[in-house]
């Protein structure tokens, strides 16, 4: 019933706004046009209208309008009033058709159009731009004055590298597309620009390399970004979720990433990139399973040095998932499989232990992840406190006091360790850990194996944009392979991943390519 | 909605469906009695009676792990064991389970309905050590430490693992000794252990060999005499050999380490006759010499001495399993199985007789392959 309401609702006031706007159109009047926008703005003191004259024009009255805080005053103020009311303006142009003249002329701006669409004007506006209106004229200049705070460029702190460029990308798109133009210099690098969000009207940009992205999944991409409804998107986080192949999998379809360096490699590749204005995440698509396990770091490191990190990352994503289950499994089902030493250290831990070890393993495991997420949000300085408080009780003092076992201690230590090598499939880990654990609870290897099955298969079964997800990890021989498990020299790598690159396969084209 | 409230409520109740029924194989491991070591003796009321030694698991130096001792009777082995739940309170654990012995009463009246229960039973192993006790009951075996606060049959373990560097007892696992005793054609045969005095204390020693006949046992033989069995049974792969050079009377000067040995053995037809060829090739060094003389110079006779010491005590322990026992423990009926199947069918039953007048023709090949560290002899100074 409230569901019901609320539609109602929502429909109702995008219907009057919609006709009120649609109404709306600039008059000759400068008076009635001010009017108007007054209205529309009526109770938001950053609008501001400024109504000013020439002294040696005293018939034409001119008008800006602008939002405080998004615009340059000092652009608007130097560039913009100061011309108009110099004595020497009615040297320079003449009475006749005075918006173009003031446009041509005039106005010392880069960035000028001239428009008498309303909507454009309000959208323009609403943007960092300022308008411009005369009386006599039903045609406003929109004048490009954007200027807001933003954060410097600095290094993620989502992803640190030791050797790699320390860029990452921002909350303004402008300047996250211009660290990516920066980084591929070619006209065919083209980035197209939309807007989503019924009330937000958030800017979203696709960039591609024209010849080398496949038309296909560009097409595919577009048509999901049309089919998106939403009152607003504050973060790519919102669009990642709308266009993702499989949306109950805990797996990602779409990549998301905080640095320029990687998204310009993955255009390269042939994949295409969404920037979402307001969100220093940059999407990719289509993302494979393989990506999980890539760093930027790993291109720019010597080869066997960089395979090796993304094998010890491969194994450590593999040991988070399924070390709880198999510890539970072997100890609680098949406990001839352990060698006896271990068997009796095992044991003589659980001696006087209160609870079982799937309780235990469980409770551990939740126990850390809330210190974990309580390192995440809370303020540095506490952080600090909280996590001593959380070793002390987690480690001494739980295993002092008999409450859990030696073994379980170590098993989530490690899992935690091993969960935060992968920070984009952490929330992959925490779900398919809990699968696994629970299904070794309830038939020891056999239920571990099934649910291993399940993962797999699911996995198998995932397409991200097309292209199947577990690409290249069941191959090592072919080009695909030399950057999958392992990456290979630079000058092995002729060519780009077969599926997604095949527009233009040949990343080396005077390098004879053998494709096998 | 409809479907997401049926899928959490499966979610839910499913896990019960596992839970509460209680019927899963769930167990904790300090619940259970782990069993490293069984002893089965004749009963006092029953027919069998069985001695386990169950570990107590410690971790840390001040208090190491040990283990305790239970006794049950019972009229079958498995009837046995499960008398022990009304002693130790806990269920037993088998799979850990390292050596079983018996003692020389139960070898004697036939050990293969001790065997079907190791076989059958889904928990216990058939890498289970045997060893037959010579004492007077295999219990006291396990009461009996080399040092205090030990786990015996971890000790028992570590004996009969390393026994490969001293060829003096065969190492038989319940699987060797069940497909000996099943088998055509070959004698069962299990490591013997006693007691021994080893620094004014009364511990546990392995060596020699007990021999089966059938699954009944019905001799023994001392570790010198091991040695030569497990040279023919091609089991050797260490160990040591005493050599005297100065002539058969002498006292041994030399002691010789065997690295490799290998032992073949094929029977040959000549006639309505059956005769065996065993070719035993042998690689040593010298590993000590009691006196100066350079033996090196003369390697050639060095490895005729060696050579022909394997030979004689080969024969020797032939000749006397052929006459004492009559059981094949050298598995030359097997031999002869493998080869000449048809032949074998006609004569397979009647292979004791033939074996106790079988004709074994031994050659052995040796070869001193250095003198370990020095070349030469130590030579006393003036």
């Amino acid at each position: 019933m409230i569901n019901f309401l609320k539609n109602v609702n929502t429909i109702n006031g995008d219907c009057m706004n919609n006709n009120l706007l649609s109404n709306i159109s600039l008059t000759t009047s400068l008076e009635d046009n001010i009017t108007t926008f007054k209205q529309i703005f009526s109770d938001d003191f950053t609008f501001i209208a400024r109504e000013f004259q020439n002294k040696y024009l005293p018939s034409v009255k001119f008008c800006i309008f602008y939002f405080k805080g998004m615009v340059d005053t000092e652009v608007l103020n130097e560039h913009v009033i100061e011309p108009i009311l110099s004595e020497n303006l009615m040297e320079d142009i003449s009475l006749l058709n005075l918006v173009d003249e003031l446009q041509n002329k005039v106005i010392m701006s880069s960035d000028i159009t001239s428009s008498n669409d309303f909507q454009t004007i309000l959208d323009s506006m609403i943007y960092g731009d300022t308008v411009l209106l005369v009386d006599g004229y039903d045609n406003a200049l929109l004048i490009n004055s954007k200027s807001w705070p933003s954060r410097a460029i600095d290094e993620p702190e989502s992803a640190q590298v030791v050797r790699g460029p320390r860029e990452g990308f921002v909350e303004s798109i402008l300047t996250n597309i211009s660290l990516v133009r920066r980084r591929i210099k070619n006209p065919n690098l083209k980035f197209k620009c939309k807007e989503l969000g019924v009330q937000t009207h958030t800017k979203i940009c696709i960039a591609y390399i024209e010849g080398v992205a496949d038309e296909n999944i560009l097409s595919e991409l577009e048509k999901r970004l049309d089919q998106i409804e939403i009152d607003g998107i504050l973060d790519s986080g919102y669009i990642q979720e709308f266009i993702k192949d499989a949306p109950y999998s805990p797996f990602e379809t779409v990549g998301a990433n905080e640095r320029p360096d990687i998204v310009a490699g993955k255009l390269l590749e042939g994949r295409i990139a969404v920037f979402v204005d307001g969100s220093p995440f940059v999407l990719t698509v289509p993302y494979i399973m393989i990506e999980y396990f890539q760093a930027n770091e790993d291109y720019y490191n010597n080869f066997l040095f960089a395979s090796f990190n993304r094998i010890i990352r491969a194994a450590s994503g593999l040991l988070s998932i399924s070390i709880p289950g198999l510890y539970l499994a072997i100890a609680a089902y098949h406990q001839e499989m352990l060698p006896t030493s271990l068997l009796i250290s095992i044991s003589a831990a659980r001696q006087n232990v209160p609870f079982p070890t799937v309780v235990s393993i469980f409770a551990m495991l939740t126990i850390f992840d809330i210190v974990r997420e309580v390192g995440t949000r809370i303020p540095t300085p506490i952080g600090q406190a909280i996590n001593i408080v959380g070793a002390l009780v987690l480690g001494e003092a739980a295993a002092d006091a008999n409450l859990v076992s030696a073994p379980v201690i170590i098993i989530t230590a490690f899992t935690g360790m091993t969960k935060l090598l992968n920070p984009n499939l952490l929330g992959a880990i925490i779900i398919l850990r809990t699968l696994l654990l629970f299904a070794s609870a309830f038939l020891g290897i056999y239920g571990f194996i099934l649910g291993y099955l399940a993962i797999v298969l699911h996995m198998m079964s995932l397409r991200s944009f097309g292209v199947p997800y577990m690409l290249n990890t069941t191959r090592i021989k072919d080009q695909d392979g030399k950057d999958a498990w392992i990456r290979a020299p630079w000058w092995m790598m002729s060519l780009r991943p077969k599926l997604i690159g095949k527009k233009n396969l040949l990343r080396q084209p005077s390098k004879k390519a053998k494709r096998k | 909605m409809k479907l997401i409230k049926i899928f959490f409520l499966t979610c839910i109740l499913l896990p019960f469906s596992f839970i509460l029924v209680g019927c899963w194989n769930y167990r904790e491991l300090e619940d259970m009695n782990i069993v490293v070591g069984a002893a089965i003796d004749k009963g006092i009321y029953k027919e069998y009676m069985i001695t386990l030694e169950i570990l107590e698991p410690s971790i840390g130096e001040e208090t190491p792990t040990t283990s305790r001792l239970i006794s049950s009777e019972g009229d079958s082995i498995f009837d046995a064991v499960r008398n022990a739940i009304s002693i130790s309170g806990q269920k037993l654990y088998w799979s850990h389970n390292k050596v079983l012995i018996l003692s020389k009463e139960i070898a004697q009246k036939g050990v293969i309905g001790i065997l079907d229960w190791f076989h059958r039973d889904a928990e216990t192993r058939s890498d289970v050590y045997i060893l037959i006790s010579k004492e007077n009951s295999a219990k006291e075996i396990l009461e009996k430490k080399e040092k205090e606060g030990q786990v015996t049959s971890f000790n028992l373990l570590d004996i009969l693992v390393n026994q490969k560097n001293l060829a003096k007892a065969p190492d038989v696992q319940i699987w060797k000794l069940t497909d000996d005793i099943i088998n055509d054609g070959i004698m069962a045969i299990a490591p013997t252990i006693e007691l021994t005095i080893s620094d004014d204390n009364l511990c546990p020693k392995v060596a020699g060999t007990a021999i089966f006949k059938n699954d009944k046992l019905v001799g023994f033989l001392d570790e010198n005499e091991t040695h030569y069995l497990l040279f023919l049974r091609d089991k050797i792969k260490g160990g040591i050999l005493d050599l005297n050079p100065e002539g058969k009377n002498e006292p041994p000067t030399i002691t010789l380490e065997i690295f490799d040995s290998k032992t073949k053995i094929q029977p040959v037809t000549k006639g309505n006759e059956i005769e065996m060829n065993v070719n035993i090739n042998t690689l040593g060094s010298i590993a000590a010499i009691k006196n100066t003389k350079n033996y090196l110079a003369n390697e050639e006779i060095l490895e005729k001495v060696t050579s022909s010491s394997i030979k004689e005590n080969c024969e020797k322990l032939i000749s006397r399993v052929q006459s004492e026992y009559g059981t094949d423990i050298f598995g030359f009926g097997a031999k002869t199985r493998i080869r000449y199947p048809t032949l074998w069918k006609e004569i397979g039953g009647n292979w004791e007789n033939i074996f106790q007048n079988l004709k074994v023709n031994i050659t052995v090949k040796a070869e001193i392959k250095n003198s370990a560290m020095t070349t030469k002899p130590l030579e006393i100074g003036d």
